[in-house]
């Protein structure tokens, strides 16, 4: 991509819509600063089971939920980018594990294709070593009747900053699962495109956090109906504690004639701090009739009669706070482990 | 309340009819200086209110459309297009018998007068510009209850009104509010004081007959502690082929332990803008309330707001909005919990038909410091063809380990099964379908005063036979 492609997308702003509570005119500047001095992350393909490859390909652009401009400078730093090939019908046993650690300012591109009839454990984990900054772009193109489950685990530490970008585009009677976590960082955003093109495609996107300190998480999905017959559906739930901020901004968009769409949205905040912050912004934009479509959200502190349980119990106030926000996130690996 | 119903025949429902201009005052088209200067020699204001709508005029050119999140339809209204005063140039009337015949016409029609009879303590009637009949309950004036236009209301009565003129919604709040304060003319100044309670509402009725106006209505209501009042707006226009413009700026004030309930039904015709901002300021123990209703214009933008800034003061906004073929009704609510155990509660539905597109648009904050605090926001949309569009832009912001908010919204349809058994009785599909969509806002509807409620369900039966029939 050329220099003047790049300049020509502007950066955030905050009338950036996609953008809102997250500050992109402090963090857009300082991100696009780092991806222009990053450098290309490698992936080590040697030790993947038969019928699935590792190739290098061309890094496409990718659709974003408001980072277009970031986006664009991470893919002009990229020569090349990863393409995990699983071939058609294959039955994989055991999950596939990519690793990579990030040093310093990177970037990494993936592409992965399942293809027809596969059935397929991906987990994908990325390690932060301190001061680094990763920029994530992912794309998975679930092909007829594949299945995936897919776990993308964001561990930083200390002071990292990432910004992951994923793209999923299922075609008919594909069955998509995707759980992201993340811990240890300072900033963090995930932005996570969900296209569901043919009938019968059901996707289930899941987030679990718990956020300290100072930590800031932003996260933004689109679960986008193009096609009839489709399900979707959407789960984040994030415990604030200390002077943690999270943000969550999910969009449900039907386009016109996805009729007999069934999609659910649904943000869940818990709040352990007075210092703690919580923004929500779950959107529908419903453009066809014979929908089910619904979204929820709420936020709020631990429930006083349940705390009082456990402190009759015996059990003392760290400990019960700790027990009921882990049963809070609980639910959401239940749900992976059950899909 | 009288069980006399008001005797609108339905043809005139969305008050499209209209009358030869006769106007004493004219301002041309375009807001400039002069044009203020024009409308504050008309009104003969003080020096400190040109001052204020000059300053005014320069934000509003300074300040963009909002078009990052505002519904794209609002590009097409140009601001020079639009005529700011138009007045017959003689005060409002206190007798119905004094008004000139072609306003009084209007208005009969439209059932006011009629209205007033039945079960209002006061009436404001505007026509285009300016108010052309106002009229208060004789002992309501007894217990000091002011009830007047903003030019009276910052003129007569300034140590009243002056302090909280421009203070709930700051002139640079945003675009519109700033060409409001500008060119504001007409609306009510209302100040209830302390312990009066009103048994019955006060009503304003605005009314556009010219083609191409911009109508600036201007509306402050203070409630003083422990006072109650229930005010009524409504609203309708002719079709003309040009914009015309309703830009009003509603302020609420409802002091310790006061209750405001403010209801509007607005029925403008497609080719208005409507775009208003309504806000409210609840201290301490006070209530205020806003509900919500509408059905006409080609795009309205307006999110009726409580700040909750004093402890235990509680906010409701209560929606329906109907999007017809080629409408954008951009409806919703804002509450701003800013002191403790503030309570809000909002309810939107919305029904888009044909081509029509209903957005709510909302958002709820809990503040620092703004412990215990409960909101819950419930928001249904119904559609009724492939080609409605419904959208839900809440935004939700809490800080602290103390509040609980609750937001849900849901999309839906009518029912096959329910329309195929109604039908099997004997109803026509626009009846079965009428009866459907009543019953969808059935709850709601049970909010608005008598009068509303029964013209509101006739109003929905009309738009079923239209688009179903």
């Amino acid at each position: 991509m050329h220099a003047s492609d790049i300049e020509s997308v502007s950066l955030p702003t905050r009338l950036n819509e996609d953008w809102r509570f997250g500050q992109p005119h402090i963090r857009a500047p300082q991100l696009a600063e780092l991806i222009d001095r990053a450098r290309q992350l490698d992936m080590d393909g040697s030790a993947l089971p038969d019928g699935v490859q590792l190739e290098e390909c061309t890094a496409d652009v990718l659709p974003t939920v408001g980072s277009d401009a970031l986006m664009q400078r991470a893919l002009a730093r990229l020569k090349r980018g990863h393409c995990l090939k699983i071939a058609d019908g294959s039955h994989l046993p055991q999950p596939i594990v990519l690793r990579s650690e990030a040093h310093g300012a990177q970037v990494q591109y993936l592409r992965v294709v399942v293809g027809a009839g596969t059935q397929l454990h991906l987990i994908e984990e990325h390690a932060h070593n301190e001061n680094s900054m990763l920029v994530c772009l992912r794309h998975y193109e679930l092909l007829p009747g594949a299945t995936l489950r897919l776990e993308q685990r964001e561990n930083g530490s200390g002071c990292s900053h990432t910004l992951c970008v994923t793209s999923c585009s299922c075609a008919s009677d594909t069955r998509l699962c995707l759980l992201s976590t993340h811990s240890d960082f300072t900033w963090a955003r995930h932005e996570s495109t969900l296209n569901l093109t043919a009938p019968r495609a059901e996707a289930l996107l899941l987030s679990a956090n718990r956020l300290r300190g100072k930590q800031c998480l932003d996260m933004r999905s689109l679960q986008l109906h193009s096609s009839p017959e489709c399900k979707s559906r959407l789960l984040c739930k994030n415990v604030a504690d200390e002077q943690s901020t999270a943000i969550f901004g999910g969009n449900i968009r039907v386009q016109p004639r996805s009729h007999n769409t069934d999609a659910y949205l649904s943000n869940l905040n818990l709040l352990l701090s007075p210092h703690a912050t919580v923004h929500s912004l779950p959107m529908l934009e419903i453009l066809a009739d014979r929908v089910r479509c619904s979204h929820g959200a709420a936020s709020a502190p631990l429930d006083a009669e349940q705390l009082f349980y456990l402190l009759s119990r015996g059990i003392n106030l760290a400990d019960a706070r700790a027990i009921l926000s882990e049963a809070f996130l609980a639910d959401v690996r239940l749900q992976f482990e059950q899909f | 309340m009288s069980d006399k119903l008001p005797t609108v025949p339905p043809q005139d429902v969305r008050g499209d009819f209209s009358f030869p201009e006769q106007h004493a005052y004219d301002a041309g088209y375009g807001l400039t200086e002069n044009t203020i200067d024009y409308i504050c020699d008309a009104k003969g204001e003080p020096d400190w209110l040109r001052n204020f709508r000059k300053t005014a005029l320069d934000k509003f050119r300074k300040m963009p459309q909002p078009l990052h999140w505002a519904p794209q339809e609002i590009a097409a209204l140009d601001f020079d297009k639009i005529r700011y005063y138009l007045a017959q140039g003689i005060p409002a009337r206190k007798s119905w018998d004094d008004v000139p015949d072609d306003v009084k016409r209007t208005f009969e029609r439209l059932g006011v007068p009629e209205q007033e009879r039945a079960f209002l303590a006061g009436v404001d009637a505007q026509y285009d510009s300016e108010t052309a009949y106002k009229n208060m309950r004789e002992e309501l004036s007894k217990k000091g209850v002011i009830f007047v236009n903003p030019t009276e209301g910052l003129s007569e009565f300034e140590s009243v009104f002056r302090p909280w003129f421009g203070k709930v919604i700051p002139m640079g709040d945003n675009k519109y509010s700033a060409l409001n304060n500008a060119a504001f003319s007409g609306g009510s100044f209302i100040y209830v004081p302390k312990g009066v309670k009103l048994a019955q509402p006060l009503q304003a009725y605005f009314r556009i007959n010219s083609e191409s106006i911009g109508q600036f209505e201007r509306t402050l209501i203070i409630a003083d502690e422990g006072a109650e009042l229930m005010y009524m707006e409504g609203c309708t226009a002719p079709k003309y082929d040009s914009a015309t413009l309703h830009s009003g700026v509603v302020e609420l004030v409802a002091l310790p332990g006061a209750k405001i309930q403010y209801v509007t039904v607005q029925n403008w015709a497609t080719n208005v803008y409507n775009l208003v901002i309504q806000r409210g300021l609840a201290m301490q123990n006070a209530e205020i309330r806003w509900i919500d209703c509408n059905i006409g214009s080609g795009v309205t933008m307006k999110y009726p707001a409580v700040i909750l800034q004093g402890r235990k003061a509680r906010g409701e906004v209560v929606s329906i909005s109907i999007a017809r073929d080629g409408q954008v009704q951009d409806t919703g609510a804002r509450m701003i919990h800013a002191a403790p155990e503030t309570t809000s509660n909002i309810v939107a539905k919305s029904i888009s038909i044909g081509r029509g597109r209903a957005s709510y648009r909302g958002e709820v904050r809990v503040q620092p410091g703004a412990a215990g605090c409960r909101n819950h926001t419930e928001c249904d949309a119904l559609l009724l063809h492939a080609e409605s569009r419904t959208d839900t832009y809440p935004a939700i912001s809490v800080h602290g380990d103390s509040s609980g908010v609750q937001h849900e919204a849901s999309v839906s349809q009518v029912d096959e099964e329910m329309l195929f058994y109604m039908q099997q009785r004997g109803l026509t599909r626009a009846q079965a379908m009428s009866l459907a969509v009543n019953g969808f806002i059935n709850s709601l509807v049970n909010e608005f005063p008598m009068e509303y409620s029964v013209e509101l369900r006739r109003l929905i039966d009309m738009e079923m036979e239209d688009s179903i029939g």
